[in-house]
């Protein structure tokens, strides 16, 4: 979808929406290539400064935009994760718009303050965005207005939740036939969840890439649409095994994350959380593929997801399973 | 007048991939362009493969065999849910409820499954993985942060 289709609807949309000052007009809107859950644009409002002034000021906005259920997620909760953790002063985007209803893009989308910064990762903001991480986990999720997330059941909730969730996402989107290796993945998962010492906020896609930083500090933790209540080890299994994989070695990742933020990550555990990641990421990948063979959306970055990055996962999946 | 001879799908697929790397590609400007450029060259390079050779077919049949050669062991050492993994006609259910059940009744049945199955699987997801190699290499270049 091009947002430039839609340029005039969607400036009057915002100008309502944000109480500006007519007329607004979009005079810039880029697509970003971070991201693949969402179509992301980077869009420039110009405004008059007051109403009937010649004097134009811009508003500089980011676009989130659903993509047909890509990747097994939707905004709603995402939205709603956001302005909950904004409100708990967690530093995440401002969400200014929500559009859940899908009428004017054709998918719903929310719009958020744009905040200058990288994602380009560098080893200077690692620290602060470990302890940030940690912060996160460590808040109360009904002080920090999450309370409306499931709460997982029983001491074994927060890994065969997450097994469930995937599964049925990659049930879901199946094309014909099962894939046995995935299959036996997931009954091995089920067979091994362990019990979860302690529940809390997991961001679920987190590390490198995820948060921007200016001038070597961390100004925004980003993309919480696979935000859920569960089990912490899960986020550092996932920052360790997948993001964070080529910052460094795992056994200096486990030192790192002692020193830093006192976590002790027993190895055994970690296994079962880098397989449940690597699950996780197998399933969702399938999502792609089912989205981009039903022609929904015809993006090569959905085909690309949908075969090489679904078994690129698979293949470290059954690695780390058959390593017991 | 007819052309006596069309040129092959592969050529014209070819001839695409490489003008989008080579011509196309240096000349775009957006972040944007220049990743769905990327992955679009590589797309067409991942679609020849498809052209060279039915590989669900191939597949199919090598899994069916290797499901097939079990049936005997099952049989004779199997209890009701073992003999039950045989009755579909997919072999792909077939091999996934077989490896579902090795993981729930573990022992030398369960580890003879895994040694048939399992090596036909890794080859299969390895050919299947170099096949996709250039949509995998355009994706990760792409994953620096921006």
């Amino acid at each position: 979808m091009a947002l430039e289709a839609q340029s005039e609807a969607l400036a009057s949309y915002l100008e309502e929406r944000l109480g500006l000052p007519a007329p607004c007009r979009i005079v810039e809107a880029s697509r970003m290539a971070m991201g693949q859950s969402r179509a992301m644009y980077r869009l420039t409002l110009q405004h008059p400064r007051e109403p009937g002034s010649a004097d134009l000021q811009c508003e500089h906005l980011v676009v989130r935009v659903e993509q047909w259920g890509m990747l097994g997620s939707d905004g709603h909760d995402e939205v709603r994760i956001m302005r909950s953790l904004c409100a708990a002063r967690y530093p995440v985007a401002r969400v200014l718009v929500d559009e859940p209803s899908g009428a004017l893009l054709g998918q719903p989308f929310f719009v958020m303050e744009f905040i200058e910064g990288t994602s380009v990762f560098v080893r200077e903001s690692l620290d602060e965005y470990v302890r940030t991480l940690d912060r996160l986990h460590r808040m109360d999720p009904v002080e920090a207005g999450l309370d409306f997330l499931p709460l997982p059941e029983g001491p074994r909730g927060a890994a065969l939740a997450q097994v469930e969730r995937w599964y049925d996402v990659y049930r879901s989107s199946l094309l014909g036939e099962p894939s046995p290796l995935v299959e036996e993945a997931a009954q091995w998962l089920r067979n091994r969840a362990p019990e979860s010492e302690r529940i809390g906020i997991v961001h679920g896609d987190p590390g490198p890439g995820n948060y921007l930083h200016r001038e070597g500090r961390l100004v925004c933790v980003t993309d919480w649409e696979f935000t859920h209540l569960g089990d912490p080890e899960e986020d550092w299994a996932y920052l360790i095994a997948m993001r964070g994989m080529g910052v460094m070695t795992e056994d200096r990742w486990i030192d790192t994350l002692r020193d830093l933020v006192g976590v002790h990550l027993d190895r055994g555990r970690l296994r079962y959380w880098k397989a449940l990641n690597l699950f996780k990421g197998a399933c969702l990948d399938q999502t792609a593929l089912r989205i981009y063979v039903d022609r929904r959306n015809l993006a090569p970055n959905l085909l690309a997801i949908g075969t090489a990055v679904h078994l690129s996962a698979l293949k470290r999946l059954a690695n780390v399973i058959r390593t017991s | 007048m007819t052309l006596p001879i069309q040129p092959d799908i592969e050529t014209v697929l070819e001839s695409c991939a490489r003008t989008v790397r080579e011509i196309l590609l240096p000349e775009l400007q957006s972040e944007w362009a220049r990743y769905s450029g990327d992955l679009c060259a590589a797309s067409l390079e991942y679609a020849l493969g498809l052209l060279q050779e039915n590989r669900n077919r191939t597949r199919r049949d090598q899994l069916a065999a290797a499901v097939d050669g079990l049936r005997p062991k099952i049989a004779e050492a199997g209890g009701a849910t073992w003999r039950e993994t045989l009755l579909a006609d997919s072999p792909f259910v077939a091999a996934s409820a077989l490896l579902v059940a090795a993981q729930n009744d573990p022992g030398p049945l369960a580890d003879h499954v895994r040694a048939i199955l399992h090596p036909l699987l890794d080859a299969q997801l390895d050919a299947e993985m170099a096949s996709a190699m250039p949509l995998f290499a355009a994706f990760a270049r792409n994953m620096v942060g921006r």
